[in-house]
């Protein structure tokens, strides 16, 4: 069963809503460049996690989610989309999901601004909910998307930098992953009105799930396909990400000397060579263990929230958390 | 005067924005100018001229540097992650000076901006009009306002 009808969620209804950002908009012509690439971008199959999460976190409300919380979703998936065709730049990737990224067909400035684009058009939607209890609407575009941007710097600054500590990786995870999947659950909780000791609960559910997905990530990395990853395996290697299991692999004492000597001149077979060793180390089970820790803090917040109904709906994110392949 | 309120505005900026960007914000005294005449037209406080002489330098660097993400320019990256960091930290400095009726005003204008350089079209945005525009407008509805009552 996939992720949203465990959760009891219509898809359809979301994806209409993100389509509808672009569609309705009276100053996008529908056969633009523009639109024609972010409905491409947007309906190529992405797994939608964010407003998944928007959603589940209305049903911690007091009141029924409403139009306002289905909005949000929709827009933590623009927010979301246009982060990565920023970051597709910012990586020199040539694929997305699969596909040619935007950037390779439009080129980078107008990809810059379709980026831009899909960000203004989410402050425009949100902008008519001026009142002052309706401030968290931009969190989305505010604070977690500064936050995001402060975790890509942290890791620009951290480039084949061997000599990064554990904190530094997991505080530029935090920005650049966690927080903008802990906002989306309490945007969505207080779009229905929850209390803000409730809000804060699934905030901090959600940066430990966010910081566990974070980690997941490094590892399959190392251990799924290109084909299964839509970009090639051991992108992060070769582009000077010291992620976790490289961190952890630096302090076998032979394992180290090999890695250091990875830089932007490395050769695919020197790369090719050192993934092949991290993968025989211990590595990636430690890295593992470590999400594990995450989710297990994520967990113990479930328990927190037992008397709602839809602590049952955590339950099913973190079991799909813990399994994921991709 | 406006050198106070400059040297005032960029300070408050560079205390409000993270250490980890790095960005140091600064705009020419011409395009200092074009906001500069358009809070001399109004009644404005002085804390309140601080805040939008602070928005729209925000919102003029955000939009420079993402005009400079062009192929092979050597700070390709800073320039996308600085004007990525800038367009959310406009956003966070008007909530926080609480001037999100301006931020609905400008909305629509920067989204058409950016629809305009996704299609390579790179005509001059200048903010300030806007912003005299959204001044005159709020003067309005506060006479209004006042007259019901």
């Amino acid at each position: 069963m996939k992720l949203h009808e465990s959760l009891n969620i219509d898809l359809n209804e979301i994806n209409h809503e993100i389509k509808n950002l672009v569609t309705r908009d009276k100053d996008v012509p529908k056969k633009s460049q523009l639109a024609q690439s972010i409905l491409e971008l947007t309906g190529s199959g992405g797994k939608r996690l964010r407003p998944l999460m928007v959603i589940v976190g209305s049903r911690f409300g007091r009141k029924p989610a409403g139009r306002r919380t289905l909005q949000l979703s929709a827009a933590a998936e623009f927010i979301h989309v246009a982060s990565l065709i920023h970051d597709d730049i910012i990586d020199n990737a040539e694929l997305r999901r699969g596909e040619p990224a935007l950037h390779t067909k439009t080129g980078i400035q107008s990809a810059v601004h379709i980026g831009n684009y899909m960000s203004a058009r989410v402050i425009e939607l949100l902008s008519k909910y001026s009142g002052d209890k309706d401030r968290y609407v931009h969190d989305l575009s505010s604070v977690a998307t500064a936050q995001l941007c402060l975790g890509e710097y942290q890791q620009m600054e951290h480039v084949f930098d061997y000599d990064l500590t554990l904190e530094q990786y997991l505080e530029k995870s935090r920005n650049k992953t966690a927080l903008l999947m802990a906002t989306c659950l309490k945007v969505g909780a207080l779009s229905a009105e929850s209390t803000d000791e409730i809000a804060q609960l699934l905030y901090d559910f959600g940066e430990a799930l966010g910081m566990s997905f974070q980690i997941q990530d490094d590892i399959l990395d190392f251990t799924q396909s290109a084909d299964v990853l839509g970009k090639p395996a051991g992108s992060d290697l070769r582009q000077g990400q010291v992620t976790l299991p490289v961190l952890i692999a630096l302090k076998d004492a032979e394992l180290a000397p090999v890695i250091r000597r990875i830089g932007p001149a490395s050769s695919a077979g020197d790369v090719a060579h050192v993934l092949e060793l991290i993968k025989g180390s211990d590595a990636l089970a430690r890295s593992e263990a470590v999400s594990q820790d995450y989710l297990a803090q994520a967990d113990a917040i479930v328990q927190q929230l037992s008397s709602f109904p839809a602590h049952a709906d955590l339950e099913t994110l973190l079991r799909y958390f813990a399994g994921r392949d991709h | 005067m406006n050198q106070k309120l400059m040297e005032d505005t960029f300070r408050l900026l560079q205390a409000e924005m993270s250490q980890i960007a790095g960005i140091q914000l600064s705009l020419s005294p011409a395009e200092c100018e074009q906001l500069l005449s358009v809070v001399e037209r109004h009644d404005l406080e002085y804390d309140r001229k601080v805040h939008l002489l602070g928005i729209y330098t925000i919102l003029t660097v955000a939009a420079q540097r993402h005009m400079e993400c062009v192929p092979h320019h050597p700070d390709l990256t800073r320039n996308i992650l600085d004007g990525d960091y800038l367009y959310s930290f406009y956003l966070q400095f008007a909530v926080k000076c609480r001037e999100l009726d301006l931020v609905a005003y400008m909305a629509p204008s920067i989204k058409k901006m950016q629809i305009a350089r996704s299609n390579g079209e790179f005509t001059e945005h200048n903010p300030a009009r806007e912003f005299d525009e959204f001044l005159i407008q709020e003067r309005r509805q506060r006479s209004r306002t006042s007259k019901a009552i």
